[in-house]
Protein backbone atom coordinates (compact mmCIF):
# COMPACT_ATOMS: atom_id res chain seq x y z
CA UNK A 1 0.00 0.00 0.00
CA UNK A 2 1.35 3.42 -0.84
CA UNK A 3 0.35 6.26 1.48
CA UNK A 4 -0.48 9.62 -0.14
CA UNK A 5 2.31 12.23 0.10
CA UNK A 6 0.43 14.55 2.52
CA UNK A 7 -0.05 11.65 4.94
CA UNK A 8 3.61 10.67 4.79
CA UNK A 9 4.75 14.26 5.34
CA UNK A 10 2.25 14.74 8.19
CA UNK A 11 3.37 11.56 9.93
CA UNK A 12 6.99 12.59 9.51
CA UNK A 13 6.39 15.98 11.13
CA UNK A 14 4.34 14.44 13.96
CA UNK A 15 7.08 11.91 14.52
CA UNK A 16 9.63 14.67 14.77
CA UNK A 17 7.44 16.69 17.09
CA UNK A 18 6.49 13.92 19.50
CA UNK A 19 9.67 14.04 21.63
CA UNK A 20 9.00 17.74 22.15
CA UNK A 21 5.85 16.88 24.06
CA UNK A 22 7.71 14.29 26.08
CA UNK A 23 10.25 16.97 26.86
CA UNK A 24 7.61 19.16 28.48
CA UNK A 25 6.98 16.45 31.10
CA UNK A 26 7.36 18.25 34.42
CA UNK A 27 9.06 15.19 35.92
CA UNK A 28 12.06 15.82 33.69
CA UNK A 29 12.99 19.32 34.76
CA UNK A 30 16.32 20.39 33.28
CA UNK A 31 18.56 22.55 35.38
CA UNK A 32 17.99 26.18 34.45
CA UNK A 33 20.69 27.76 32.27
CA UNK A 34 22.23 24.36 31.62
CA UNK A 35 22.15 23.37 27.99
CA UNK A 36 20.91 19.88 27.34
CA UNK A 37 20.86 17.84 24.18
CA UNK A 38 19.10 16.58 22.24
CA UNK A 39 16.56 19.40 22.28
CA UNK A 40 13.43 20.19 20.25
CA UNK A 41 11.77 23.37 19.15
CA UNK A 42 8.42 23.21 17.42
CA UNK A 43 6.74 26.09 15.62
CA UNK A 44 3.70 26.70 13.49
CA UNK A 45 2.23 29.61 11.58
CA UNK A 46 -1.32 30.05 10.34
CA UNK A 47 -2.13 32.94 8.05
CA UNK A 48 -5.55 33.75 6.65
CA UNK A 49 -5.92 36.66 4.25
CA UNK A 50 -9.13 38.33 3.10
CA UNK A 51 -8.71 40.30 -0.11
CA UNK A 52 -11.06 42.35 -2.24
CA UNK A 53 -10.34 44.01 -5.57
CA UNK A 54 -11.64 47.30 -6.86
CA UNK A 55 -11.28 47.36 -10.65
CA UNK A 56 -13.24 48.16 -13.79
CA UNK A 57 -16.14 45.78 -14.34
CA UNK A 58 -14.77 44.25 -17.53
CA UNK A 59 -11.48 43.72 -15.73
CA UNK A 60 -12.94 41.74 -12.83
CA UNK A 61 -10.85 39.04 -11.26
CA UNK A 62 -7.44 40.31 -12.31
CA UNK A 63 -6.17 38.26 -9.35
CA UNK A 64 -7.05 34.57 -9.67
CA UNK A 65 -7.21 33.96 -5.91
CA UNK A 66 -9.22 37.01 -4.81
CA UNK A 67 -11.23 36.25 -1.69
CA UNK A 68 -10.13 34.21 1.28
CA UNK A 69 -6.78 32.50 1.08
CA UNK A 70 -4.62 30.88 3.68
CA UNK A 71 -1.24 29.35 4.27
CA UNK A 72 -0.46 27.09 7.15
CA UNK A 73 2.90 25.67 8.10
CA UNK A 74 4.42 23.65 10.89
CA UNK A 75 7.99 22.79 11.56
CA UNK A 76 10.45 21.49 14.07
CA UNK A 77 14.14 21.87 14.75
CA UNK A 78 15.98 19.06 16.45
CA UNK A 79 19.19 20.22 18.11
CA UNK A 80 21.26 17.05 18.18
CA UNK A 81 24.09 18.81 19.96
CA UNK A 82 25.67 22.24 20.10
CA UNK A 83 26.89 22.07 16.53
CA UNK A 84 24.33 19.97 14.69
CA UNK A 85 20.62 20.44 14.09
CA UNK A 86 17.94 19.23 11.73
CA UNK A 87 15.05 21.45 10.61
CA UNK A 88 11.90 20.32 8.84
CA UNK A 89 9.02 22.58 7.86
CA UNK A 90 5.92 21.56 5.92
CA UNK A 91 3.21 23.81 4.55
CA UNK A 92 -0.13 23.79 2.84
CA UNK A 93 -2.07 26.61 1.28
CA UNK A 94 -0.55 28.19 -1.79
CA UNK A 95 -0.07 24.77 -3.33
CA UNK A 96 -0.52 21.20 -2.14
CA UNK A 97 0.75 19.86 1.16
CA UNK A 98 4.53 19.72 0.82
CA UNK A 99 7.89 20.11 2.46
CA UNK A 100 8.79 23.78 2.52
CA UNK A 101 12.26 23.01 3.76
CA UNK A 102 14.15 20.12 5.28
CA UNK A 103 17.83 20.44 6.03
CA UNK A 104 20.65 19.65 8.37
CA UNK A 105 22.90 22.38 9.77
CA UNK A 106 26.41 21.60 10.90
CA UNK A 107 28.49 24.32 12.53
CA UNK A 108 31.87 23.02 11.45
CA UNK A 109 33.77 25.82 13.22
CA UNK A 110 32.98 29.26 14.63
CA UNK A 111 33.49 30.56 11.09
CA UNK A 112 32.07 27.91 8.79
CA UNK A 113 28.66 26.25 8.61
CA UNK A 114 27.42 23.54 6.29
CA UNK A 115 23.80 23.04 5.32
CA UNK A 116 22.32 20.30 3.13
CA UNK A 117 18.86 19.16 2.11
CA UNK A 118 15.95 21.18 0.81
CA UNK A 119 17.47 24.55 1.63
CA UNK A 120 16.75 28.26 1.20
CA UNK A 121 18.91 29.39 -1.73
CA UNK A 122 21.20 32.24 -0.67
CA UNK A 123 19.85 34.93 -2.95
CA UNK A 124 18.24 38.30 -2.32
CA UNK A 125 17.29 40.39 0.67
CA UNK A 126 13.55 39.74 0.76
CA UNK A 127 13.75 36.08 -0.20
CA UNK A 128 13.89 34.90 3.42
CA UNK A 129 11.27 37.32 4.67
CA UNK A 130 8.53 34.90 3.76
CA UNK A 131 7.04 34.01 7.13
CA UNK A 132 3.77 36.00 7.31
CA UNK A 133 4.57 37.03 10.88
CA UNK A 134 7.84 38.64 9.75
CA UNK A 135 6.47 40.42 6.70
CA UNK A 136 4.43 43.59 6.89
CA UNK A 137 2.66 43.46 3.52
CA UNK A 138 -0.05 40.95 2.61
CA UNK A 139 1.60 40.11 -0.69
CA UNK A 140 5.30 39.78 -1.37
CA UNK A 141 7.25 42.49 -3.19
CA UNK A 142 6.80 42.31 -6.98
CA UNK A 143 10.23 40.80 -7.59
CA UNK A 144 9.30 37.89 -5.30
CA UNK A 145 5.55 37.76 -5.74
CA UNK A 146 3.92 34.33 -5.77
CA UNK A 147 0.21 34.99 -5.26
CA UNK A 148 -2.14 37.93 -5.15
CA UNK A 149 -0.50 39.46 -8.23
CA UNK A 150 -2.64 41.51 -10.56
CA UNK A 151 -2.36 39.93 -14.02
CA UNK A 152 -0.11 37.17 -12.76
CA UNK A 153 -1.15 34.86 -15.61
CA UNK A 154 0.15 37.38 -18.15
CA UNK A 155 3.34 38.34 -16.35
CA UNK A 156 4.22 34.86 -15.06
CA UNK A 157 5.11 36.23 -11.61
CA UNK A 158 8.15 38.36 -10.78
CA UNK A 159 11.88 37.72 -10.91
CA UNK A 160 12.56 34.99 -8.35
CA UNK A 161 10.31 32.59 -6.42
CA UNK A 162 9.81 33.09 -2.69
CA UNK A 163 10.54 31.21 -0.61
CA UNK A 164 13.43 30.32 -2.91
CA UNK A 165 13.90 26.72 -1.83
CA UNK A 166 15.87 24.09 -3.67
CA UNK A 167 17.61 20.77 -3.13
CA UNK A 168 21.32 21.12 -2.56
CA UNK A 169 24.03 22.13 -0.15
CA UNK A 170 25.41 25.41 1.13
CA UNK A 171 28.53 26.57 2.94
CA UNK A 172 28.40 29.79 4.93
CA UNK A 173 31.35 31.73 6.29
CA UNK A 174 30.92 34.26 9.08
CA UNK A 175 33.68 36.80 9.64
CA UNK A 176 33.57 39.43 12.38
CA UNK A 177 35.09 42.63 11.04
CA UNK A 178 34.57 44.48 14.32
CA UNK A 179 32.58 43.55 17.42
CA UNK A 180 29.43 44.99 15.79
CA UNK A 181 30.09 44.32 12.12
CA UNK A 182 29.76 40.95 10.47
CA UNK A 183 30.61 39.77 6.97
CA UNK A 184 28.76 36.68 5.74
CA UNK A 185 29.50 34.72 2.61
CA UNK A 186 26.98 32.12 1.57
CA UNK A 187 27.60 29.78 -1.36
CA UNK A 188 25.37 27.01 -2.60
CA UNK A 189 25.15 24.29 -5.19
CA UNK A 190 21.51 23.49 -5.94
CA UNK A 191 19.38 21.72 -8.50
CA UNK A 192 18.25 24.94 -10.21
CA UNK A 193 15.05 26.46 -11.53
CA UNK A 194 13.06 24.71 -14.24
CA UNK A 195 10.94 25.76 -17.14
CA UNK A 196 10.13 25.61 -20.82
CA UNK A 197 11.30 28.18 -23.36
CA UNK A 198 10.69 31.14 -23.19
CA UNK A 199 10.44 31.39 -19.39
CA UNK A 200 10.97 29.77 -16.01
CA UNK A 201 8.02 27.88 -14.55
CA UNK A 202 7.70 28.21 -10.78
CA UNK A 203 5.40 25.21 -10.46
CA UNK A 204 7.81 22.92 -12.30
CA UNK A 205 10.64 24.37 -10.22
CA UNK A 206 8.92 23.22 -7.00
CA UNK A 207 9.08 19.57 -7.98
CA UNK A 208 11.61 17.54 -6.06
CA UNK A 209 13.53 15.88 -8.91
CA UNK A 210 16.10 17.47 -11.22
CA UNK A 211 15.20 18.01 -14.89
CA UNK A 212 18.58 18.32 -16.57
CA UNK A 213 21.24 16.99 -14.23
CA UNK A 214 23.14 20.29 -14.27
CA UNK A 215 23.49 22.06 -10.93
CA UNK A 216 23.00 25.77 -10.42
CA UNK A 217 25.26 27.93 -8.29
CA UNK A 218 24.34 30.74 -5.93
CA UNK A 219 26.26 33.11 -3.69
CA UNK A 220 25.41 35.98 -1.38
CA UNK A 221 27.80 38.37 0.33
CA UNK A 222 26.41 40.40 3.20
CA UNK A 223 27.87 43.05 5.47
CA UNK A 224 25.81 43.70 8.59
CA UNK A 225 26.01 46.01 11.56
CA UNK A 226 23.54 47.49 14.01
CA UNK A 227 22.72 50.30 11.62
CA UNK A 228 22.74 48.67 8.22
CA UNK A 229 22.84 45.48 6.21
CA UNK A 230 24.10 45.58 2.66
CA UNK A 231 25.04 42.94 0.15
CA UNK A 232 24.84 41.37 -3.26
CA UNK A 233 23.74 38.01 -4.59
CA UNK A 234 24.07 36.11 -7.81
CA UNK A 235 22.78 32.80 -9.11
CA UNK A 236 23.25 31.03 -12.42
CA UNK A 237 21.83 27.84 -13.86
CA UNK A 238 20.15 26.14 -16.81
CA UNK A 239 16.42 25.65 -16.71
CA UNK A 240 15.41 23.47 -19.65
CA UNK A 241 15.51 19.69 -19.98
CA UNK A 242 18.34 19.76 -22.53
CA UNK A 243 20.44 22.18 -20.44
CA UNK A 244 20.73 24.63 -23.34
CA UNK A 245 19.06 27.69 -21.82
CA UNK A 246 20.72 29.76 -19.09
CA UNK A 247 19.28 32.04 -16.48
CA UNK A 248 21.36 34.56 -14.57
CA UNK A 249 20.02 36.55 -11.65
CA UNK A 250 21.56 39.28 -9.56
CA UNK A 251 20.47 41.33 -6.59
CA UNK A 252 21.83 44.23 -4.57
CA UNK A 253 20.29 45.08 -1.21
CA UNK A 254 20.51 47.68 1.50
CA UNK A 255 18.66 47.88 4.79
CA UNK A 256 19.19 50.90 7.00
CA UNK A 257 17.82 51.01 10.55
CA UNK A 258 16.82 54.21 12.30
CA UNK A 259 16.02 52.97 15.78
CA UNK A 260 13.16 50.54 15.24
CA UNK A 261 12.40 51.90 11.77
CA UNK A 262 13.82 50.17 8.73
CA UNK A 263 14.38 51.35 5.18
CA UNK A 264 14.73 48.36 2.88
CA UNK A 265 15.95 48.75 -0.69
CA UNK A 266 16.65 46.08 -3.25
CA UNK A 267 17.25 45.90 -6.98
CA UNK A 268 17.05 42.67 -8.98
CA UNK A 269 17.62 41.48 -12.50
CA UNK A 270 17.12 38.20 -14.31
CA UNK A 271 18.24 37.38 -17.83
CA UNK A 272 16.63 34.28 -19.31
CA UNK A 273 17.63 32.71 -22.58
CA UNK A 274 14.97 31.33 -24.91
CA UNK A 275 14.53 30.01 -28.44
CA UNK A 276 12.60 32.02 -31.00
CA UNK A 277 10.24 31.51 -32.72
CA UNK A 278 10.05 28.17 -30.89
CA UNK A 279 12.40 25.48 -29.53
CA UNK A 280 11.15 23.12 -32.27
CA UNK A 281 11.68 25.44 -35.25
CA UNK A 282 14.40 24.42 -37.69
CA UNK A 283 15.77 27.98 -37.85
CA UNK A 284 15.46 28.73 -34.16
CA UNK A 285 17.57 31.46 -32.66
CA UNK A 286 18.80 31.99 -29.15
CA UNK A 287 17.66 35.23 -27.52
CA UNK A 288 17.44 36.67 -24.03
CA UNK A 289 14.58 38.30 -22.17
CA UNK A 290 15.16 40.51 -19.17
CA UNK A 291 13.26 41.15 -15.94
CA UNK A 292 14.27 44.01 -13.70
CA UNK A 293 12.68 45.08 -10.46
CA UNK A 294 13.24 47.30 -7.49
CA UNK A 295 11.75 47.43 -4.01
CA UNK A 296 11.66 50.29 -1.52
CA UNK A 297 9.97 49.83 1.82
CA UNK A 298 9.94 51.76 5.05
CA UNK A 299 8.43 50.19 8.16
CA UNK A 300 8.41 50.78 11.87
CA UNK A 301 6.35 51.18 15.03
CA UNK A 302 3.99 54.09 15.58
CA UNK A 303 2.72 52.90 18.94
CA UNK A 304 3.27 49.94 21.24
CA UNK A 305 2.08 46.90 19.30
CA UNK A 306 1.46 48.79 16.07
CA UNK A 307 3.73 48.83 13.04
CA UNK A 308 3.08 50.55 9.74
CA UNK A 309 4.71 50.20 6.35
CA UNK A 310 4.87 51.91 2.99
CA UNK A 311 6.04 49.83 0.06
CA UNK A 312 6.79 50.88 -3.49
CA UNK A 313 7.93 48.34 -6.01
CA UNK A 314 8.31 48.07 -9.76
CA UNK A 315 8.72 45.29 -12.30
CA UNK A 316 9.75 45.47 -15.94
CA UNK A 317 9.57 42.56 -18.39
CA UNK A 318 11.35 43.13 -21.70
CA UNK A 319 12.02 41.34 -24.98
CA UNK A 320 9.10 38.96 -24.68
CA UNK A 321 5.36 39.42 -25.36
CA UNK A 322 2.76 38.82 -22.66
CA UNK A 323 -0.10 36.58 -23.72
CA UNK A 324 -3.16 35.42 -21.75
CA UNK A 325 -1.24 32.45 -20.36
CA UNK A 326 2.18 34.03 -20.00
CA UNK A 327 5.16 35.26 -21.99
CA UNK A 328 5.42 34.22 -25.65
CA UNK A 329 8.03 34.85 -28.33
CA UNK A 330 5.75 36.05 -31.15
CA UNK A 331 3.44 39.04 -31.03
CA UNK A 332 -0.24 38.42 -31.84
CA UNK A 333 -3.44 40.47 -31.39
CA UNK A 334 -3.82 38.80 -27.98
CA UNK A 335 -0.42 39.84 -26.67
CA UNK A 336 1.11 43.04 -25.43
CA UNK A 337 4.23 44.63 -26.89
CA UNK A 338 7.67 43.52 -25.73
CA UNK A 339 8.15 46.04 -22.92
CA UNK A 340 5.82 45.72 -19.94
CA UNK A 341 5.88 47.22 -16.48
CA UNK A 342 3.98 47.21 -13.21
CA UNK A 343 4.14 50.12 -10.79
CA UNK A 344 2.75 49.48 -7.32
CA UNK A 345 2.34 51.38 -4.06
CA UNK A 346 1.10 49.67 -0.90
CA UNK A 347 0.64 50.77 2.67
CA UNK A 348 -0.78 49.29 5.81
CA UNK A 349 -0.37 48.21 9.40
CA UNK A 350 0.52 45.21 11.52
CA UNK A 351 -1.03 45.03 14.98
CA UNK A 352 0.19 42.58 17.61
CA UNK A 353 -2.96 41.65 19.43
CA UNK A 354 -1.19 39.38 21.86
CA UNK A 355 1.72 36.97 21.89
CA UNK A 356 1.50 34.90 18.72
CA UNK A 357 -1.41 36.78 17.16
CA UNK A 358 -1.26 39.58 14.61
CA UNK A 359 -3.82 41.42 12.52
CA UNK A 360 -2.55 42.92 9.27
CA UNK A 361 -4.29 45.34 6.96
CA UNK A 362 -3.15 46.98 3.74
CA UNK A 363 -4.20 48.71 0.56
CA UNK A 364 -2.36 48.20 -2.73
CA UNK A 365 -2.55 50.35 -5.85
CA UNK A 366 -1.53 48.46 -8.99
CA UNK A 367 -0.72 50.12 -12.30
CA UNK A 368 0.27 47.60 -15.02
CA UNK A 369 1.40 49.20 -18.28
CA UNK A 370 -0.90 47.29 -20.63
CA UNK A 371 -3.83 46.46 -18.36
CA UNK A 372 -6.35 48.28 -16.19
CA UNK A 373 -5.33 49.71 -12.84
CA UNK A 374 -6.62 48.00 -9.71
CA UNK A 375 -6.85 48.66 -5.98
CA UNK A 376 -6.64 45.66 -3.69
CA UNK A 377 -7.63 45.60 -0.02
CA UNK A 378 -6.22 43.02 2.37
CA UNK A 379 -6.97 42.10 5.97
CA UNK A 380 -5.17 39.12 7.43
CA UNK A 381 -4.78 37.23 10.68
CA UNK A 382 -1.49 35.58 11.58
CA UNK A 383 -1.32 33.11 14.44
CA UNK A 384 2.04 31.71 15.43
CA UNK A 385 3.19 29.11 17.90
CA UNK B 1 -15.21 44.94 -4.29
CA UNK B 2 -16.37 41.58 -2.95
CA UNK B 3 -19.15 42.49 -0.51
CA UNK B 4 -18.67 39.65 2.05
CA UNK B 5 -15.07 40.69 2.60
CA UNK B 6 -15.98 44.13 3.92
CA UNK B 7 -17.82 43.17 7.16
CA UNK B 8 -15.24 40.48 7.83
CA UNK B 9 -12.43 42.97 7.42
CA UNK B 10 -14.12 45.52 9.68
CA UNK B 11 -14.83 42.87 12.34
CA UNK B 12 -11.22 41.73 12.39
CA UNK B 13 -9.94 45.26 12.48
CA UNK B 14 -12.16 46.17 15.43
CA UNK B 15 -11.20 42.98 17.26
CA UNK B 16 -7.55 43.71 16.66
CA UNK B 17 -7.79 47.30 17.82
CA UNK B 18 -9.76 46.42 20.94
CA UNK B 19 -7.09 44.11 22.25
CA UNK B 20 -3.85 45.13 23.93
CA UNK B 21 -0.29 44.46 22.83
CA UNK B 22 2.29 42.10 24.24
CA UNK B 23 4.96 44.13 26.03
CA UNK B 24 2.45 46.84 26.90
CA UNK B 25 -0.38 44.60 28.06
CA UNK B 26 -1.17 44.64 31.79
CA UNK B 27 -0.91 41.24 33.42
CA UNK B 28 -2.83 39.87 36.40
CA UNK B 29 -0.86 42.14 38.73
CA UNK B 30 -1.70 45.21 36.64
CA UNK B 31 1.84 45.68 35.36
CA UNK B 32 2.94 45.46 31.75
CA UNK B 33 5.80 43.17 30.81
CA UNK B 34 7.99 46.18 30.22
CA UNK B 35 7.21 47.52 33.69
CA UNK B 36 7.91 44.14 35.18
CA UNK B 37 11.28 43.89 33.40
CA UNK B 38 12.21 47.26 34.88
CA UNK B 39 12.13 45.59 38.31
CA UNK B 40 14.61 42.89 37.26
CA UNK B 41 18.27 42.92 38.35
CA UNK B 42 20.47 45.29 36.38
CA UNK B 43 22.13 42.51 34.39
CA UNK B 44 18.77 41.32 33.06
CA UNK B 45 17.56 44.84 32.33
CA UNK B 46 20.73 45.37 30.32
CA UNK B 47 20.20 42.05 28.54
CA UNK B 48 16.63 43.06 27.64
CA UNK B 49 18.00 46.26 26.09
CA UNK B 50 20.45 44.10 24.15
CA UNK B 51 17.61 41.88 22.93
CA UNK B 52 15.71 44.96 21.77
CA UNK B 53 18.79 46.09 19.87
CA UNK B 54 20.00 42.79 18.43
CA UNK B 55 16.88 40.68 17.83
CA UNK B 56 14.76 43.38 16.20
CA UNK B 57 17.13 43.54 13.24
CA UNK B 58 15.24 40.53 11.89
CA UNK B 59 11.95 40.25 13.84
CA UNK B 60 9.92 41.94 16.55
CA UNK B 61 10.25 41.00 20.22
CA UNK B 62 6.78 39.48 20.18
CA UNK B 63 8.29 36.36 18.74
CA UNK B 64 10.63 35.46 21.60
CA UNK B 65 8.14 36.66 24.22
CA UNK B 66 5.44 34.56 22.59
CA UNK B 67 7.63 31.51 22.00
CA UNK B 68 7.25 28.17 23.75
CA UNK B 69 10.81 27.16 24.50
CA UNK B 70 11.62 24.45 27.05
CA UNK B 71 13.86 25.43 29.95
CA UNK B 72 17.49 25.65 28.95
CA UNK B 73 16.61 26.01 25.27
CA UNK B 74 17.40 29.67 24.73
CA UNK B 75 21.13 29.22 24.21
CA UNK B 76 20.57 26.91 21.26
CA UNK B 77 18.08 29.32 19.75
CA UNK B 78 20.12 32.49 20.13
CA UNK B 79 23.22 30.72 18.84
CA UNK B 80 21.33 29.45 15.78
CA UNK B 81 19.83 32.89 15.16
CA UNK B 82 23.24 34.52 15.49
CA UNK B 83 24.57 32.31 12.69
CA UNK B 84 22.02 33.72 10.28
CA UNK B 85 23.60 36.07 7.75
CA UNK B 86 22.45 39.58 8.60
CA UNK B 87 22.11 38.90 12.32
CA UNK B 88 24.69 40.78 14.38
CA UNK B 89 24.76 39.10 17.79
CA UNK B 90 28.27 38.71 19.22
CA UNK B 91 28.90 35.64 21.36
CA UNK B 92 28.83 37.47 24.70
CA UNK B 93 25.52 39.11 23.75
CA UNK B 94 24.08 35.71 22.82
CA UNK B 95 24.78 34.46 26.34
CA UNK B 96 23.22 37.50 27.98
CA UNK B 97 20.12 37.43 25.81
CA UNK B 98 19.64 33.71 26.38
CA UNK B 99 20.07 34.17 30.13
CA UNK B 100 17.50 36.98 30.12
CA UNK B 101 14.85 34.88 28.41
CA UNK B 102 15.55 31.92 30.69
CA UNK B 103 15.10 34.22 33.68
CA UNK B 104 11.99 35.86 32.24
CA UNK B 105 10.19 32.58 31.54
CA UNK B 106 11.24 31.12 34.90
CA UNK B 107 9.63 34.14 36.55
CA UNK B 108 6.49 33.76 34.45
CA UNK B 109 6.24 30.06 35.30
CA UNK B 110 6.71 30.84 39.00
CA UNK B 111 3.97 33.49 38.83
CA UNK B 112 1.57 31.03 37.24
CA UNK B 113 2.09 28.62 40.14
Amino acid sequence: MRLPTPVVVGLFICGLASPAFAQSDPAKKPTPKQEEFPRWNVGATLYTDFSAVEADKHERDPIPEEGITGEFSMGATYHVDKAFSVTVRACVGCHSFELESAYADWEMSPTWSFRAGRIPVPFGGFSRRTNPSHVESATKPLAYIMGGMVRQDNYNMGVVPAPFIDNGAAVTGTFWVTRDTKLSLETALVRGLKGLSPDIDYELSREYQDNNGEPAVAARLLLSSDLYTTGASVTWGRYDVNAELDYLMGSVELQVRFGQWSLRLEGLIRETEFFTPSPFAAARQLETNRRTAYIAQIDGPIAEGWRVFLLHDYLKVEDVFLGPTGPVTVQTPLTTDDSNTIFRVAGGFVHNVRAGLQVKGSVEFWDPSDFEQAIVFHVGVVAEY
Amino acid sequence: MSRPAIPLAVLLLVAGCAAGSLLDRPGADGRTLRQEIETYPAEHRAAFALAERRCTQCHTLNEPFGAHVPKGGWRSITRKMAREPGAVIPKEDQEQIAAFFEYFFERQAAKEK
